[in-house]
């Protein structure tokens, strides 16, 4: 490192420290995963949306400046990120978690959301804001239960996935030694993306969704368990169903028709 | 799980197409303002280190960052359909990501004012040198009491190295008006260093090589 000669420090001195020491590097997992969640963004926006947000916040900051006092201190405590804490697991200073027990460790966020981590799982707290946050699993089993707020935005990473989540109960299994996902939506819906699939898969209530080595398939979540409990069996494989390949079906909204496949629908 | 009689097929990875990560500005801008998503793809591959750069130099490493990245490439890409043929994209993604930063920093300031943001601490550091992490939680801290117009000059001619005519482009300012904020913050920066007792040690034991 550089610095200046003399015994006051110099702007090269703060050049330096900053240039040296903070940079735009990140592991290609997070690159994509960035690159996934901006074509995500892309495929949601719709034309026309941007002039109608701005008219929709030219009219609401007219209504806050007359709102006065209260509607300001409204603003101020929505804009509040969610706090959490963790029980029965190690929580370190970069978000780090990792179960302490047999038990696994709990997460609660103050939107009421919760998180638990199976035993021997660990993950890690990217980022929180007020609508939600972000949580990477590093490997195991966790089990989450997202509160279904207004403008709540939740992402889970595992590995090159990102799972995207409004409202929902789900599992998530994620094997960072052979490269395994297996999500199971007991509510709600979301949508996940990954190298399998760019654009999305929409997953509804009631299905399992299994990535491995490049192939990816849904399967009915009653279905799944009983092939478990049962022998196994081989029986041909159905046709994908047209509705999950369609991009315009990735609106996480969930339908209140949608009925879980009867069969597996592999990518 | 999927069974383990199942034949493994090879992983497929969309990758940029060749042609359009070779395009030049004016073909991948349009390219990508028509929706095309591999041209979104190579502007990420070939832009996304440098905002990300320039949103941690400047703003320091909040949780934040990740977040302002997209909405850089979401309101570049918005843009793009009105830019000149002869337009070169790496001034534009700047100066879209100075709008971004600007606002972000105006932000901030209101969050210290209302105590929503505390000061920096070492431990926001991810250096693993203590003595590092100290230097600059110190700075940051110097930074965050310049307005914002003042740190961003100081942050894209100092930490990214744009030339006095590049600055006052990417923030939409005449020559002198650039000038003068950049002076100013030279003046506040340097000032509040010299007075920091743990940047100024900092600073000394790397000029006598006890630092890294």
């Amino acid at each position: 490192m550089s610095f200046g000669e003399s015994d006051s420090p110099t702007l090269a001195d703060v050049e330096a420290v900053v240039r040296e020491n903070v940079s735009g590097h990140v592991d290609g997992d997070r690159r994509e995963q960035g690159k996934q969640r901006l074509l995500a963004a892309l495929r949601h926006r719709r034309p026309g949306v941007a002039r109608q947000a701005r008219r929709v916040v030219s009219i609401a900051a007219a209504l806050g400046a007359l709102a006065g006092g209260s509607a300001y201190a409204w603003k101020q405590h929505s804009g509040t990120r969610l706090t959490y804490d963790v029980a029965g697991g190690l929580l370190s200073d970069s978000g780090y978690v990792r179960s302490s027990g047999a038990s696994g460790a709990r997460l609660t966020f103050s939107d009421g959301s919760r998180v638990d981590l199976q035993d021997g799982a660990r993950a890690r707290i990217a980022a929180v804001d007020a609508h939600g946050a972000r949580l990477a699993i590093e490997n195991g089993h966790a089990a989450l239960n997202v509160a279904h707020l207004p403008r709540a935005a939740w992402y889970v990473d595992a590995g090159p996935f990102v799972i995207q989540v409004t409202g929902t109960q789900f599992d998530v299994d994620w094997s960072s030694y052979d490269d395994t996902l297996s999500v199971d939506l007991h509510e709600g819906s979301l949508v996940v993306s990954g190298p399998p699939a760019p654009t999305g898969v929409l997953l509804r209530a009631g299905q399992r969704l299994t990535a491995h080595e490049g192939r990816l398939s849904i399967e009915a979540l009653e279905q799944a368990v009983q092939v478990a409990e049962s022998p196994p069996l081989d029986p041909p494989l159905p046709e994908p169903d047209p509705a999950l390949l369609d991009p315009a079906l990735t609106d996480p909204r969930p339908s209140p028709s949608a009925e879980p496949p009867a069969a597996t629908a592999h990518f | 799980m999927l069974p383990s009689s199942q034949p493994s097929r090879a992983r497929l990875v969309a990758l940029p197409s060749p042609t359009l990560a070779q395009a030049d500005d004016a073909t991948l801008a349009r390219a990508a303002s028509s929706g095309d998503p591999r041209a979104t793809s190579v502007l990420w591959d070939r832009f996304s280190p440098l905002v990300r750069r320039m949103l941690r130099r400047t703003l320091g490493p909040t949780a934040e960052v990740e977040s302002l990245l997209q909405e850089v490439f979401l309101r570049a890409l918005r843009q793009l359909g009105g830019l000149p043929e002869s337009a070169q994209l790496k001034p534009f993604v700047v100066a879209v990501t100075v709008r971004v930063l600007s606002s972000e920093l105006k932000r901030n300031r209101v969050r210290r004012l209302l105590r929503l943001r505390g000061p920096w601490h070492s431990h926001d550091f991810a250096s693993g040198d203590p003595a590092i992490r100290t230097a600059l939680s110190s700075l940051y801290r110097i930074l965050d009491e310049l307005d914002p117009d003042a740190r961003l000059a100081f942050t894209l001619r100092h930490f990214e190295g744009l030339q006095i005519t590049e600055l006052a482009s990417a923030m939409d300012a005449s020559l002198s008006t650039a000038k003068r904020r950049l002076a100013r913050a030279n003046a506040r920066v340097q000032a509040a260093v010299t007075r920091d007792a743990a940047f100024s040690a900092y600073a000394t034991a790397a000029s006598l090589g006890d630092a890294p």
